[in-house]
């Protein structure tokens, strides 16, 4: 095989190729290079960012602290309670809506005019409302969380194909049994990624919300790092909240193809 | 071959055990028919809201009619000055968002190594909350204005990327080999087949986009405070002006929703005119 | 006799013209756009001063002011800190964050523009509450500003009294609603917050630092940057600076209406503003007593480990500048 027909070979394979893994690695070390590079040149206002290094030594500062277990534990807890209720009071909620025309004429409007208000401009409300820190930091999470849960599942409900209710009626099914076996299980694969959608924003909505804590969790430890000007704590506050919040939803995905593998779909809501 | 792709949204839209479809699209199905009905919701939330601000625990949460009086004691033209500011830096974050990533998700949609390379980083940076990004984008940032328009853009910009992505890469290879047995050049594949059944999930993605660059401009707003109704809001609880709150609140909650309508308005425009 | 009239106005002109000319003198003729930071609801007024009554003008006419105003500590620090403020009016500790940030932006703290002994700091309970004193609160919890005057207060008076507090870290907003709400025992803020808990009925104040001599201070911070490309416009608003505190000395109530015009928006009553000044010292120099506050402070935090080192006092504090506008003429009317 000459040189020339071994390249094309090479480039032929590489051209049908479905993932470049060495890339991925590669793109990581390129972009922190380049941010390294940025910095340590006080490429335009690059200088004000912290470099690469100093995240690495506020990390080693910070991470094998007990202050830190404090912080995941705490935020954790918040992130699961608010989840936790948004699930409980939102799954039914949205089941109804979807299912019922009369209840969604009633109800959906104010879940419209609410869902545009930003968890971060609920803060407010949250502190006269639950004057309890912990409550109202988790109630800022739920109003992250709650709406993408109530939506998924609603959409969930109105995408049953009709039939699935006529053959039921048809045999003689009641509204109890329609419910438990056509609308939930119709509506399972939404629900599970609203689930793991609202568990994503209310990381986000965490950082928000943690503003008022006054001790602990990650989010707190981001405000406060703001509010002595150190940032590199911030960058890493930012890296564990992010490495949690994703491991989190993708737990939830998985759960949920295992327990929900009977119907493949894909809303991205 | 645009037929295909015509129907495949029909039925996207009635939502028959698709394979893809959007949630506006399933929820406008749903959607209220009756003005009656509207009115009714519209007066059962005022109720809910009078009957929570009289709860002992609420203090200081305003009934309907002390929220009224205070939007009323707003001076109109701050207001108002107010209200365009964050709809202006709203919606320039947002075209420059939905001008970059598009293309760009179309780009790794259609290719792997584009993928690799640049998808994967920008995918690490996506759990990463928005606003942590505040601190760094002051210090980075000469001017405020900048700074809450990055914010706007970079909260737009990857529910833009994600779903454009998806949409352009989830398109069954069938269509695209059938198309091409057929001859048609790889543009005319691009702009009649893959691009009109891409369309729903990029559309979701830009009504999951602009509600985020509303979340971002008031939070950057609140920390910025130069003009806007995020800040006007946060202002008001400094300062405990508890009833002003409230009006903020309610006016970020209609911006935002007029907002995603108007997204959703021209969405239904384009596809029509496809 | 027309002769000797006109001699006699040729002699008072030439007497006159020069005073006035002197007079009307600015320091800088300089034509530049500056911008001053300040967080308002805070005891920093000397900014709200020198611009509400213009004290600038006469020594810096060709200055156009931009004004930052930011509702809580941490953006104005980080504004600062990415050199977007010239001027900037801070309390003590987040000065002290500021200049132990030297590696990222060079500052100077060249005045106090508000300093007080005791009085500022004041630790308030709910009304008709059964704690009588402070040592009442050992074990309670406490609403405190984290990292602020009033947290280095809590500490002084827990170490004083010999009690421990738990001390729960709010912004001033929160912890009025949390002081009114019963959630906390107790709420130590930096006015006015303290005297509107105390207007809105709910609260009382307890002690305050003038039983455990506790001093603490407000000033003005430079960015180094812009001291060394505009010196006479910063000698020029210390000038205006030093104005202002004479009035605030001699004129507390033509002051007081200043800061409340300029806080027209957020509501705060004119008593409220009026009855801090009683407590309040306005120095035209960083005396000894006013560095310790400082350098306390910068101990408070070092020890906490909220700063990684305490700033070099010998530079950071500077008030040269202070000293060299005394010299100059005051043209406040």
């Amino acid at each position: 095989m000459t040189p020339f027909l071994a390249v094309r070979q090479i480039i032929v394979r590489a051209k049908s190729r479905q993932s470049y893994p060495a890339l991925r690695v590669l793109s990581i070390v390129l972009l922190i290079a380049t941010w390294a590079l940025l910095v340590q040149f006080q490429v335009y206002r690059f200088g004000f960012i912290p470099s690469p290094s100093s995240v690495v030594r506020a990390a080693a500062a910070y991470l094998p602290k007990k202050d830190f277990l404090f912080d995941v534990v705490a935020s954790v807890y918040r992130v699961l309670a608010a989840w936790g209720i948004s699930a409980v009071i939102g799954i039914p909620l949205g089941l109804l809506i979807g299912w019922k025309r009369w209840f969604s004429d009633l109800t959906f409007p104010i879940i419209e005019l609410l869902r545009p208000i930003p968890p971060i401009a609920w803060i407010p409300a949250g502190i006269l409302f639950f004057p309890q820190i912990e409550l109202s930091v988790i109630f800022i999470c739920f109003i992250g969380s709650f709406f993408p849960i109530v939506l998924n599942t609603i959409a969930g409900v109105r995408q049953i194909d009709q039939t699935y209710f006529r053959a039921a009626k048809c045999l003689g099914a009641n509204d109890q049994q329609i419910f438990r076996d056509v609308v939930v299980r119709g509506a399972a694969p939404s629900i599970l990624i609203g689930l793991a959608v609202g568990m994503g924003i209310n990381w986000m909505a965490l950082v928000a919300a943690e503003m008022i804590a006054g001790e602990h969790g990650l989010g707190y430890m981001i405000w406060e790092s703001y509010s002595l000007a150190r940032y590199p704590r911030i960058v890493v506050g930012m890296i564990v909240i992010g490495t949690l919040g994703a491991s989190m939803s993708a737990m939830i995905r998985l759960i949920g193809r295992k327990l929900v593998p009977w119907q493949k779909s894909l809303i991205h809501a | 071959m645009a037929k295909v792709a015509h129907s495949r949204l029909a039925t996207a839209r009635h939502g028959a055990g698709t394979t893809s479809y959007s949630v506006p699209a399933i929820l406008a199905v749903g959607q209220l028919r009756t003005a009656g009905a509207q009115l009714l919701a519209v007066v059962f939330l005022i109720l809910v809201w009078w009957f929570v601000s009289t709860l002992p625990s609420a203090i200081h949460i305003p009934s309907p009619a002390e929220a009224a009086r205070s939007a009323v004691q707003l001076e109109p033209d701050v207001f108002l000055k107010d209200a365009l500011l964050s709809t202006w830096r709203v919606t320039f974050g947002f075209i420059i968002a939905a001008v970059i990533a598009i293309p760009l998700g179309v780009t790794i949609g259609y290719s792997p190594l584009v993928r690799d390379l640049i998808f994967f980083p920008i995918e690490l940076f996506r759990p990463i909350p928005p606003i942590a990004w505040i601190p760094l984008a002051i210090l980075f940032f000469p001017g405020a204005e900048w700074m809450i328009v990055f914010l706007t853009f970079y909260g737009a910009f990857f529910p833009i990327v994600y779903n454009t992505v998806v949409g352009v890469s989830g398109i069954r290879s069938n269509y695209i080999r059938a198309a091409k047995s057929l001859g048609a050049s790889e543009w005319t594949i691009f702009w009649d087949v893959v691009l009109p059944a891409a369309l729903p999930t990029i559309f979701t993605g830009l009504y999951i986009a602009i509600s985020v660059a509303w979340l971002m401009v008031v939070a950057g707003e609140m920390i910025a405070n130069q003009g806007g109704i995020g800040a006007m809001t946060w202002q008001a609880y400094q300062t405990t002006q508890y009833p002003r709150i409230f009006v903020g609140m309610a006016a970020i909650g209609v911006l935002g929703y007029l907002s995603s309508l108007a997204v959703r308005l021209i969405a239904r425009i384009i596809v029509r005119w496809e | 006799m027309t002769r000797l009239i006109a001699f006699v106005l040729v002699v008072i002109s030439t007497a006159i013209g020069p005073t006035i000319a002197a007079a009307q003198t600015p320091v800088s003729s300089e034509k530049l756009k500056i911008v001053i930071g300040h967080q308002p609801l805070t005891p920093t007024w000397g900014v709200a001063i020198v611009i509400g009554a213009q004290l600038w003008k006469p020594y810096l006419p060709n200055v156009e002011i931009e004004r930052s105003d930011f509702m809580s500590g941490m953006p104005l620090v980080n504004n600062m800190l990415a050199g977007k403020i010239d001027i900037g009016y801070i309390g003590d500790m987040p000065a002290i964050v500021l200049g132990s940030k030297s590696d990222l932006q060079q500052t100077r703290f060249v005045a106090v523009t508000d300093a007080d002994e005791g009085g500022e700091s004041v630790i308030y309970v709910k009304k008709d509450s059964p704690i009588k004193a402070a040592k009442g609160l050992d074990g309670q919890n406490v609403s405190v500003p984290f990292g602020g005057f009033t947290h280095r207060f809590a500490e002084v008076v827990e170490q004083a009294e010999n009690i421990k507090f738990n001390i729960v870290g709010q912004s001033p907003e929160v912890g009025l609603t949390n002081l009114e709400a019963g959630k906390v025992a107790a709420y130590i803020p930096w006015e006015p917050y303290g005297k509107m808990a105390v207007a809105r009925g709910f609260a009382e104040p307890l002690t305050d630092g003038t039983k455990y001599h506790f001093n603490s201070l407000r000033g003005v911070v430079v960015s180094k940057a812009f001291m060394d490309a505009h010196p006479e416009i910063v000698l020029g608003w210390m000038r205006a600076e030093l104005d202002a505190h004479k009035m605030m000395r001699e004129q507390p109530d033509r002051a007081a209406k200043i800061i409340f015009d300029d806080w027209k928006k957020y509501d705060v009553p004119l008593k409220i503003i009026r009855s801090d000044f009683d407590h309040s010292i306005f120095p035209d120099e960083i005396t000894p007593e006013w560095r310790k506050v400082l350098t306390d402070g910068g101990d408070f935090l070092l020890s906490h480990q909220l700063i990684e080192r305490v700033p070099n006092w010998n530079t950071f504090i500077d008030d040269s500048w202070l000293k060299k506008a005394a010299a100059i003429p005051s043209q406040m009317k």
